[in-house]
């Protein structure tokens, strides 16, 4: 069977969006026989080319739009699976690559599914593992028509190590295309900063048990007291108590910190799957039945400033004994 | 220019308790205690239909906005709410029992299509980007695609030029903020907005003024489809439903006050780890 991952080289999280596919590979049964590597780049191609689970035996570089959407990358792709008909193809679990690998599905009488955790491929077609119900259940689906695009699911992965691949086979595809009809103008705004969220070491997550928006303030200061990065569940960002960037869970960032305190989180399934693969989670909250007590390594039942700015005390009082 | 909204009303699956997560013989989660709610993204893309009307005076029947749902009569409760906050019709279509279309959104694509093609043409058509029981985030694209339209996805506001009847999408990727002006027809798929977090509510009166208009029902027949048509070989198969659970030992600190739990946390699990 042949195998495509495709990817966009120029994201800056172009290296954790291929571990994504890592693990997805690691937790899979395909039987590949050969693996392309089919890479969206713009102007210059990247030194460090991501190492995978399998063996790479050939890569198509392909021209990216200065636009980057779907729209404009599919006709691309399209012709690329004429050159080489995979049966499977991998996106990564960003908004483009969940884009791209359903509308492709489509346009290749194919069949596709998004968020996959795992897959294997038998007699009886594709069959894949996702979360349903807000994470609550696992389902199996099986996908009969082939190709099979699928997205694998976002876990909040390291970068991948990287690797040389100058012995293999390499192709470049620059053909263009033209802007669609109905696009009449665009402007494209990058943040000058990416979130520092993603590679956190330390989260401080906080939930609606922060109560306002003065207090998430306040909340910010001790995350940094305690040298870490402050996440927050949906309904805090969607208050605006802080910004969007902040926000963990399935809509938002899934972190993999060394220690991850939550305060003030009721442990909704939707926001844990932003937290679960956290080294260390801590919970603090008043009530004592809250879900996230069970999602969690350790946790106090009590109010969560009052024992944050204690352990921020703790923090204080070893960095001036020189302990570490 | 019409504008139509498609939504679901989604279990509220907070209220599952531990017990009540058990797929039947036929994979099905019975979910019928819990209460219904509507999921954020469809809250939002809602809502930002209502900020287009409020942004600019519109003549009589210059802009249309309907909201339609596919499933069981509880979902009712939203439509009378959509007319009460003033849009101009809501529409019920009721799929025949025997079809599962939680993880088949190319059925609820095609259904979709049929409305628009049969029933009542749109110019642009909004939905949110997920919902929480299948998970599946490909609805709003298997439509674009069955209608040869556009799609963008991860909208987070939208306004209509009243004059040339384009639309401003703003919408954010994992990597940058794109702003496109485009023309209709299209099909938007509304993400994360902190424009428009929630729907707004509607006050009594409109409650009363909204309760005058009945809602359009319709069968997959009324819209000329056969239901083999909704199973096809590119849809997905369920074909297991297990019980995920994500637990962790949860040993609770105990103290006196707060700043002795905190220092016995410190001490025992966070010193070195932190500061």
């Amino acid at each position: 069977m042949k195998i495509a991952l495709i990817l966009d080289a120029d994201s800056p999280s172009f290296l954790q969006q291929a571990q994504e596919i890592n693990r997805f590979l690691q937790q899979s049964h395909l039987a590949a026989s050969e693996v392309a590597l089919w890479l969206f780049h713009r102007n210059s191609q990247p030194d460090g080319l991501p190492q995978f689970d399998c063996p790479i035996t050939q890569i198509q570089w392909l021209k990216s739009p200065e636009l980057l959407l779907a729209d404009l990358v599919l006709p691309l792709l399209e012709r690329v699976h004429q050159i080489y008909p995979a049966e499977l193809l991998l996106f990564s679990g960003c908004s483009l690559g969940n884009e791209l690998a359903t509308r492709l599905a489509f346009r290749l009488n194919g069949a596709s599914c998004l968020g996959v955790i795992s897959g294997q491929m038998n007699e009886n077609g594709c069959q894949v593992e996702k979360s349903v119900y807000g994470n609550n259940m696992l389902a199996t689906l099986t996908l009969q028509a082939t190709p099979c695009c699928l997205a694998v699911a976002r876990q909040g992965s390291a970068a991948a190590s990287t690797r040389d691949y100058q012995s293999i086979e390499q192709q470049l595809i620059l053909t263009e295309v033209e802007a669609p009809t109905w696009l009449a103008e665009h402007q494209i705004s990058i943040p000058e900063q990416q979130p520092l969220l993603n590679r956190a070491e330390r989260v401080l997550a906080i939930g609606q048990g922060a109560g306002n928006s003065q207090n998430v303030q306040r909340l910010n200061e001790i995350a940094q007291a305690l040298g870490a990065q402050l996440g927050v569940s949906r309904p805090v960002a969607m208050n605006a108590w802080s910004s969007m960037s902040t926000m963990l869970g399935m809509s938002g960032a899934l972190v993999a910190p060394e220690v991850c305190i939550t305060a003030g989180v009721s442990g909704a399934a939707a926001f844990s799957v932003g937290i679960r693969h956290s080294k260390l989670i801590v919970a603090i909250n008043t009530d004592p039945d809250a879900a996230i007590f069970s999602q969690a390594d350790v946790g106090i039942i009590d109010d969560m400033n009052a024992v944050l700015e204690a352990l921020v005390a703790c923090v204080q009082q070893s960095n001036i004994r020189g302990v570490p | 220019m019409k504008i139509l909204l498609g939504f679901k009303a989604s279990p509220d699956l907070s209220m599952m308790a531990e017990k009540d997560w058990q797929a039947d013989d036929s994979l099905h989660i019975d979910v019928s205690f819990t209460q219904t709610m509507l999921n954020c993204f469809d809250e939002s893309a809602a809502e930002l239909m209502l900020m287009v009307r409020d942004r600019a005076v519109w003549q009589e029947g210059e802009l249309n906005l309907s909201a339609l749902t596919i499933g069981e009569s509880r979902s009712e409760h939203y439509l009378k709410q959509i007319y009460a906050l003033g849009f101009q019709s809501a529409i019920r279509i009721d799929p025949t029992a025997s079809i599962d279309l939680r993880f088949n959104p190319l059925a609820i694509a095609k259904v979709m299509q049929a409305y628009h093609q049969q029933i009542e043409q749109q110019s642009l058509i909004v939905l949110g980007m997920q919902s929480s029981e299948g998970h599946n985030m490909q609805t709003a694209m298997l439509l674009a695609e069955l209608l040869n339209w556009p799609c963008i996805t991860q909208v987070c506001d939208f306004r209509v030029i009243r004059e040339s009847k384009q639309v401003i999408v703003i919408r954010q990727t994992e990597d940058e903020q794109q702003t496109l002006t485009i023309n209709t027809p299209a099909v938007l798929a509304v993400g994360n907005s902190t424009q428009a977090s929630a729907l707004r509510v509607p006050t009594l009166k409109q409650k009363l003024a909204g309760a005058k208009n009945s809602i359009h029902r319709y069968s997959l027949d009324d819209l000329g489809l056969a239901p083999q048509e909704l199973q096809q070989k590119n849809d997905k198969q369920l074909t297991k439903l297990t019980r995920q659970q994500n637990r962790r030992a949860g040993v609770i600190i105990t103290g006196g006050t707060p700043q002795e739990k905190a220092r016995r946390l410190y001490h025992d699990y966070l010193q070195g780890r932190l500061g």
